[in-house]
């Protein structure tokens, strides 16, 4: 299994209660997991993420995730 | 539908019925279709040649929500082009209920004098004296002006900067709470109207004159279903209200395109004591206000309200450029000092971000140290005071950079770039590169292009389709600044349907047939015009460049540069 810390940007937090936004999500997930399996693990819907980081570099819905990873979601975001 | 045109020269006033030619359009088209036909493109910006014109957009004094944006156009003393700005507030909405297409600000008052417009409830303009307003502080200003002249009218005025004529100068606007904390902050526009003479400009609130739709049940059903599909948008009716623009710190700072320290990082490390979730946490703590509603009929509400730890008012729509300006830019960590700069800024009627990165500029010279807070808003102060120095620092960034012979400069046709560093977004160095209007995020803002779709959209750091994207956003914002449209409010133009809807609605107003073609002609009507007044100008393809840093200085984490090439930038406007 491999464990990572997921972070949550802007309102996604909001469906987890308790959510520490210092902290994180403490997530296990079994190893070759890619980001999409484990955003689909948390239960967030594609359609409310814009993009992925994992240890701060943009990363796509197939990468595999390695033990320790720190990934974080952010939603899509509109502006100008 | 009317023009009210203000002649500052001999203080005439003079109201005409629209001419046939402009029916049809507000906003941005407005502003630069007639800048472009009636200010010669050479002329002296701060003489009696240019023209200041206010215009509501067309969608503004409707009951469409979130329609309250004013352009506010001028040949730029800072570009040397022509200048669109637009500004939230409520003026826009105030002048549409009066039925008031444009102000036309012409001419200049002799030398020393100071007026105020002030226009009421009937849509009677008239000028008045005001020499005891020169050289007033906008909030003080408001605060007099509300004594004089009663608190029932917007309040549209420039600060020092602007009586001074420094070339960053903003146009401040109040807010639905009275201050004038709304920023048409680019391009200098505050300049052009000091140099015309014109203090401030009031307008009665709650007019009843507003032009007639030709088709109202029509207009109503589609207004309806546009705020629906706002209200059904998680980002704008949640995220915004929660954490204000400010929320695009995190995701900027995590593609690497949030330029601090004067543009030499794309990450800051202390990020997250300015990000979206710090400035909500410090506002509530201390008993201040998110969620705060900043213009008229707003149903998303982005503004707040910024108190100090004894809870008293700093400043008011404290929004995501400025806090990079004011932050990272300048290596700043400390959301105080952001927010009493973003004070300074308004109250002075200077631009946040030229202003930021002007301050980014002196500091990478050698003159301050980054992250100084004190000596930035000792610095910004000097603006206001008008001290030799402060009127360099007014005067934008390239003018401190050639004040101390310091080449890293992030600007374009004299304007600096926005909170998106081009090397790690590289659709925005082609809109930076492009836009008539001088290095402008809002003209074709590609960001959530290059950071959608888990990233599968587009590669940020590739130039593949950025041109492509770049140019179908300039030419879409083009018609949405012309329409008076909110950019937080275009998730409702995003949801399945929006753009009909809005298309319907335009159709409704003027009782023409309206479609996805004649919206994108008037996208492209826009751009020709503010191009060909550019080329006349002098402007040539040489100013479509970037300053060589964004070309030759690796941007870390990525430490890439742009790669948009001299002929893909030239191919952004083949039309
Ligand atoms: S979303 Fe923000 S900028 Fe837009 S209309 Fe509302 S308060 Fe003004």
């Amino acid at each position: 299994m491999a464990r990572v810390i997921v972070k949550l940007s802007g309102t996604l937090r909001k469906k987890f209660e308790h959510y520490d936004s210092a902290k994180g999500l403490d997530v296990e997930i079994q190893d070759g997991a890619s980001i999409a399996d484990i955003v689909a693990h948390l239960g967030i819907p594609e359609s409310k993420i814009g993009f992925v980081s994992a240890n701060g570099c943009i990363v796509k819905a197939g990468s595999v995730v390695e033990d320790g990873t720190v990934i974080k979601v952010f939603q899509p975001i509109f502006g100008g | 539908m009317k023009l009210v045109r203000v002649n500052m020269t001999d203080r005439t006033i003079m109201t005409e019925d629209l001419p046939e030619e402009y029916k049809g359009i507000g906003g941005r088209g407005l502003t630069s279709i007639m800048i472009n036909k009636d200010v010669p493109a050479g002329c002296d910006p701060l003489g009696p040649e240019n023209k200041l014109i206010f215009a509501p957009g067309y969608l503004s004094g409707t009951s469409l929500i979130n329609t309250s944006r004013l352009s506010i156009g001028a040949k730029s003393p800072l570009t040397g082009g022509i200048k669109e700005s637009n500004v939230g507030g409520t003026v826009s909405a105030d002048l549409a209920r009066l039925g008031i297409t444009a102000v036309i600000v012409e001419g200049k008052i002799p030398q020393n004098e100071t007026c105020i417009l002030i226009i009421d409830l009937t849509g009677q303009a008239k000028l008045m004296d005001a020499a005891p307003y020169k050289g007033m502080r906008t909030y003080d200003l408001v605060k007099k002006l509300k004594a004089d002249h009663g608190d029932k009218h917007s309040v549209t005025c420039v600060g020092p900067a602007g009586d001074f004529q420094f070339a960053t100068a903003s146009i401040q606007t109040s807010d639905l709470d009275g201050r004038p904390c709304r920023a048409a902050g680019r391009g200098g526009l505050g300049a052009v109207m000091g140099a015309k003479g014109l203090k401030a400009v009031l307008v009665a609130r709650g007019g009843k004159m507003a032009d007639t739709l030709a088709d109202p049940d029509k207009f109503k059903t589609a207004a309806r279903a546009y705020a629906k599909a706002v209200k059904e948008d998680e980002f704008s009716s949640e995220t915004l209200p929660e954490l204000g623009t400010a929320v695009l710190v995190d995701p900027i700072n995590a593609a690497g395109a949030f330029p601090c320290f004067n543009a030499t990082k794309g990450q800051f490390e202390q990020a997250e004591k300015i990000n979206g979730d710090a400035l909500a946490e410090t506002i509530k703590k201390r008993g201040g206000k998110t969620t705060h509603q900043g213009c008229a009929q707003c149903i998303i509400n982005c503004s707040n309200e910024y108190v100090d730890e004894n809870g008293k008012y700093v400043t008011s729509s404290l929004e995501y450029e400025t806090i990079w300006a004011m932050g990272g830019m300048i290596g700043n960590d400390d959301l105080d000092v952001i927010a009493r700069l973003d004070f300074l800024c308004d109250d002075i009627g200077i631009d946040t971000m030229s202003t930021g990165v002007a301050v980014a500029v002196a500091m990478d010279a050698g003159y301050k140290d980054f992250g100084d807070g004190r000596a930035a808003i000792e610095m910004v102060e000097e603006i206001g005071k008008g001290t030799d120095f402060g009127k360099i620092l007014g005067s934008g960034p390239a003018a401190v950079g050639k004040h101390f012979n310091h080449q890293r400069v992030p600007v374009i046709k004299g304007q600096s770039i926005a909170a998106y560093d081009p090397r790690a977004l590289q659709g925005m160095a082609v809109t930076y590169a492009t836009t008539p209007m001088g290095g402008d995020h809002t003209a074709g803002w590609v960001v959530d292009q290059n950071l959608a779709d888990f990233g599968g959209t587009l590669d940020p750091l590739s130039a593949e389709g950025q041109v492509e994207a770049s140019r179908d956003t300039q030419l879409h914002m083009a018609a949405v600044d012309s329409m008076g449209i909110c950019d937080f409010a275009q998730t409702g133009l995003a949801a399945p349907g929006g753009m009909e809807n809005v298309y319907t609605m335009v159709s409704a107003k003027s009782g023409e047939p309206f479609g996805e073609d004649d919206w994108g002609s008037l996208g492209r009507q826009v751009l020709k015009a503010e191009l060909d007044f550019n080329k006349r100008a002098g402007f040539t393809a040489k100013d479509d460049r970037l300053p060589k840093m964004f070309y030759e200085e690796p941007l870390p984490p990525h430490n890439s540069v742009v790669v948009i090439s001299d002929e893909q930038m030239d191919s952004t406007f083949d039309f």
